[in-house]
């Protein structure tokens, strides 16, 4: 893999009333986390259900796992949040952080 | 193979000579010729022959002919001249009578006392046949009494009449006195005899002309022809006057003479077919002849044969012979006593008729000659056809026996049926027959040898060629290096090998080897070789080491002189460092990453198997990262083109350089397709044998500034390595995670904002099994490691974040540790590849 290919995160938001919904694609490390943490801060005002397709998310460090929790606490107030698609290598992640455990996973 | 092919070249043979006979437009066998020239030369003396003869023959007609007409022109003149002078010769002896007669009636008159009265009497019809003498009167008038003395003087004639009569049987002979009486002496009496009443017989003869005529000349002479009045036929009658006493006239003697006899007599000659002879007389009537029973014919008359000229000639009493222009030929001359003239008719034909005989000899030989000629030529034809049957049949049999042996009938032999030239080439063919027989038999199995140790050296070289090791895993598609290994094995099996085999985990062993000399002894030395060093490197020890102790084993006992020139690496994986030693072998070639080939300068030792006791130097060289080394054996370099230039180091050097960045069986290929161009048409005499490697290196770094903007460099320098190394897909993920935590880590809590930036080292290290990750940084001293685990059994909102990065670490990798060392936090992780 090139080093130009792994900076890369695309997300793909996608709002339906007050449903929205984020296609990520790409990788959700440490220096990726900054721009999903801000689309949470600023774009979860009146959603109730908050689901991230994964399906083309690749890797995911701590860092993004710091962000989805973040997503998760604010989500707990206002409403539903649903993880889906998880390819093996990340969900060995969600696996081994107990992450599995506190968030919505399908 | 070779022994096949020249079979099948000999069995070829008939039918491409049968293809060129039939190529030729005309075939022109050997015994045709000898027919045809036996028939040519026979014919052509034949022609020969006979053309001669034939011009011989007719040279010979023609010779014959002239000859023959002027012989025969002779005869003719001779003839007539002899005939004529015959005819003179006989009248004039009437002539010679007449005169004695006269003579001796004249001598009666002088001398009548000498002799007695001879009365002579008229014709008494008794007395016919007899001869005796008798009397005729001129006229009645005269009486017998009148003339009766000098009538029986003159009777006294009776007395040589009578003799002369006897031998004259031809002739009637008479006397006429001019007293008036005639006197005749012969055997007629009964034809005329005295009238009736008379006593005598009455004739005036005073009226013929052979008296008129004499009474008038007095000479002797001959009467003109005239018919007997007694019709005998044409007559003459010689005159002669006779005298008495006084010599007066006193009468004509006269002998008749048949023109008949005298013709016969005359021309008493065989003239042959239609020849003929004529008397003339002189007023130019034929006499006789048997054409014209007139005698006033004259000679013109009913002969349209002859010309005026030749009626001419003979009128003018000439003598000679002409030919006519009807082709006949006259010969004419006078008789002189009577004036006439003799000629003679002959047709030209009968002149010629003996030539004729020749004429028809001629032909018929002409044509003797002629069926000769074609018998001759027929016999010869037939017999030039045996003649050069008997010759070309041994050809033909000697031929076909060759066909036989040719078609691959190898045990047939030719018939030897003639004991000429043919014979000796049956006999000659025959043998080169054995010849050949033995020959193809040494041939065959000599092959079979060849093919039996050729099938038997090809399983050996399968064999030494199974014993080079394969470039299959781990080789391929190792962590550590791109190894590829060719061997292009000559015509005859050599001693090249190559070899390279794990020592350990980290240590590969490389070898290139040559043994000297080629052939079955260099392949069992190489075998040898190859087993030795591979069993002695594997116990372990230094190249120098390993190859003093194979020089010593291989030296035991090698009575054959066999010697191997090696090269032999130990190349550590994880450091790069290659220990070798060149026992006289080709120095490797090595590319430093970015640069160009070179020669490696080597300690060089004696080759291996020569001496034992041997000590053999070490070299030590590091390959780096992307570093290459060729190892190769002579057979690269001493490659020989037609030009007998070798290759050489340095155009390998140059084609080497144009590989660069090629993978090893790249490589390969490329040199070896370089060497055989060169090589060309040339034989290939050594093995080409090569090994090349590229060396990935096992432990690589990165230093960079701590901070989260250079994560990615971070992960595209283990991913660099990771994936060239063929770590699969997930361990490469985990790694990555690990890596990022660890480095986000550093960047967040070694270096904090006011102290600025400082500098993380990345090393990793490929052991092999597994991999292992270092971590090295100046900052603020921090053992992340002492860092209590998250209870990942809380809540959402319970959960604090921190910690988790390092715990994700812990979890993955099969190890990590901390240290402080030197002023620098050192943080290794490290996992199984293959877990």
């Amino acid at each position: 893999m090139a080093a130009s290919d792994i900076t890369m995160l695309k997300i793909d938001k996608t709002l339906s009333e007050n449903s929205l919904t984020f296609s990520l694609e790409g990788r959700l490390d440490s220096t990726t986390a900054p721009q999903l943490e801000t689309e949470i801060k600023t774009g979860l005002n009146g959603v109730k259900d908050l689901v991230f397709d994964m399906s083309a998310l690749e890797f995911i460090s701590s860092a993004g796992l710091r962000v989805l929790l973040l997503a998760q606490k604010t989500m707990r107030k206002q409403g539903t949040m649903i993880i889906k698609r998880l390819v093996p290598e990340v969900l060995k992640v969600f696996e081994v952080t107990g992450f599995k455990k506190i968030l919505t996973i399908e | 193979m070779q022994a096949n092919s020249k079979a099948c070249c000999i069995r070829n043979n008939p039918v491409n000579n049968m293809k060129n006979l039939r190529r030729e437009d005309i075939r022109n066998p050997i015994g045709k010729k000898i027919r045809r020239l036996v028939v040519s030369v026979a014919f052509a003396a034949l022609l020969i022959t006979s053309v001669i003869a034939v011009i011989s023959i007719f040279n010979v007609k023609r010779k014959n002919q002239e000859i023959l007409i002027t012989q025969m022109e002779t005869n003719l003149y001779n003839t007539i001249k002899d005939k004529a002078r015959f005819a003179d010769s006989e009248l004039r002896k009437y002539v010679g009578y007449a005169n004695m007669f006269a003579d001796y009636i004249n001598f009666l008159y002088c001398n009548p006392s000498k002799f007695v009265s001879n009365e002579v009497f008229p014709p008494k019809a008794e007395n016919a046949g007899h001869f005796v003498m008798l009397r005729t009167v001129r006229s009645e008038e005269i009486k017998y009494e009148d003339f009766k003395e000098e009538c029986s003087l003159l009777g006294n004639v009776e007395q040589i009449w009578a003799p002369f009569m006897k031998g004259h049987s031809e002739v009637s002979i008479f006397l006429a006195a001019k007293s008036g009486f005639l006197m005749t002496y012969d055997a007629h009496s009964d034809l005329s005899v005295p009238q009736e009443g008379k006593s005598e017989v009455y004739y005036d003869f005073t009226g013929a002309s052979w008296y008129s005529k004499c009474a008038q000349i007095q000479r002797t002479g001959f009467t003109d022809i005239y018919y007997d009045h007694y019709g005998r036929g044409k007559m003459i009658t010689v005159f002669a006057p006779f005298y008495n006493a006084e010599g007066d006239f006193a009468g004509t003697l006269g002998l008749d003479i048949l023109i008949h006899d005298l013709y016969r007599e005359i021309v008493n000659m065989d003239l042959g077919r239609g020849a003929y002879a004529f008397l003339v007389d002189q007023a130019g009537k034929i006499i006789n002849n048997k054409q014209a029973n007139s005698p006033e014919a004259d000679i013109l008359s009913g002969d349209v044969d002859i010309t005026p000229d030749i009626v001419n000639e003979i009128l003018l009493g000439r003598t000679g012979v002409k030919l006519s222009d009807s082709d006949m030929y006259y010969a004419y001359t006078p008789i002189r006593s009577t004036g006439w003239k003799l000629y003679i008719k002959m047709p030209k034909n009968l002149v010629l008729s003996p030539l004729a005989y020749i004429f028809e000899n001629v032909d018929f030989a002409l044509t003797i000659l002629l069926f000769s000629f074609l018998i001759i030529h027929m016999v010869v034809q037939l017999a030039g056809k045996k003649f050069s049957e008997k010759l070309v049949s041994p050809i033909h049999k000697l031929s076909n026996d060759v066909d036989k042996i040719s078609g691959g009938n190898i045990e047939h032999r030719a018939e030897v049926i003639s004991n000429d030239e043919i014979g000796d080439l049956a006999k000659h063919f025959n043998g080169m027959t054995a010849s050949l027989r033995e020959y193809i038999a040494n041939l065959a199995d000599v092959t079979a040898e060849k093919e039996r140790i050729g099938a038997e050296l090809n399983i050996a070289a399968q064999i030494q060629a199974d014993m080079l090791p394969k470039i299959i895993p781990p080789y391929l598609n190792h962590e550590a290096f791109d190894l590829c290994a060719t061997m292009h094995p000559a015509k005859e099996i050599g001693g090249d090998f190559f070899d390279f085999f794990m020592i350990d985990d980290d240590h590969l062993a490389l070898v290139m080897a040559d043994v000297s000399g080629k052939g079955v002894p260099a392949a069992l030395f190489m075998v040898i070789a190859k087993t030795l060093i591979k069993n002695r490197t594997l116990i372990g020890g230094t190249p120098g080491e390993i190859l003093y102790d194979v020089n010593n084993q291989l030296c035991e006992g090698n009575d054959s002189s066999l010697f191997v020139t090696v090269w032999l690496g130990i190349l550590e994986l994880s450091t790069g460092l290659v220990k070798a030693s060149n026992a006289g072998h080709e120095p490797p070639a090595v590319r430093r990453a970015g640069g160009k080939y070179e020669l490696l300068g080597t300690m060089q030792n004696i080759a291996v198997a020569i001496m034992e006791d041997m000590e053999f130097t070490e070299d030590e060289f590091t390959l780096k990262d992307l570093d290459t080394i060729y190892l190769y054996t002579d057979g690269v370099t001493e490659a020989t083109n037609i030009h007998k230039e070798l290759y050489g180091a340095d155009r390998m050097i140059n084609e080497l350089n144009k590989t660069i960045n090629a993978p090893s069986s790249e490589v390969l290929s490329i040199m070896k397709k370089a060497v055989m161009d060169f090589t060309g048409e040339a034989p290939q005499f050594d093995d080409l044998t090569m090994l090349c490697l590229q060396f990935f290196g096992r432990h690589h770094e990165l230093t960079v500034e701590a901070k989260i903007d250079k994560l990615h460099d971070v992960i595209a320098f283990v991913d660099e390595y990771l994936e060239k190394w063929g770590c699969p897909a997930s361990f490469i993920s985990e790694i990555e995670l690990a890596v990022e935590e660890i480095f986000v880590n550093i960047a967040h809590y070694a270096y904090n904002e006011e102290t600025g930036g400082g500098m993380a080292n990345i090393h990793i290290h490929n052991f092999g099994k597994d991999v292992e990750i270092t971590f090295t940084d100046n900052g603020t001293p921090y053992n992340p490691l002492e860092h209590a685990d998250p209870d990942i059994n809380l809540s959402a909102e319970e959960r604090d974040i921190g910690g988790l990065g390092i715990y994700i670490v812990k979890q993955s990798m099969n190890s990590v540790s901390y240290e402080y060392i030197d002023n620098n936090n050192v943080l290794k992780i490290r996992k199984d590849i293959h877990e």
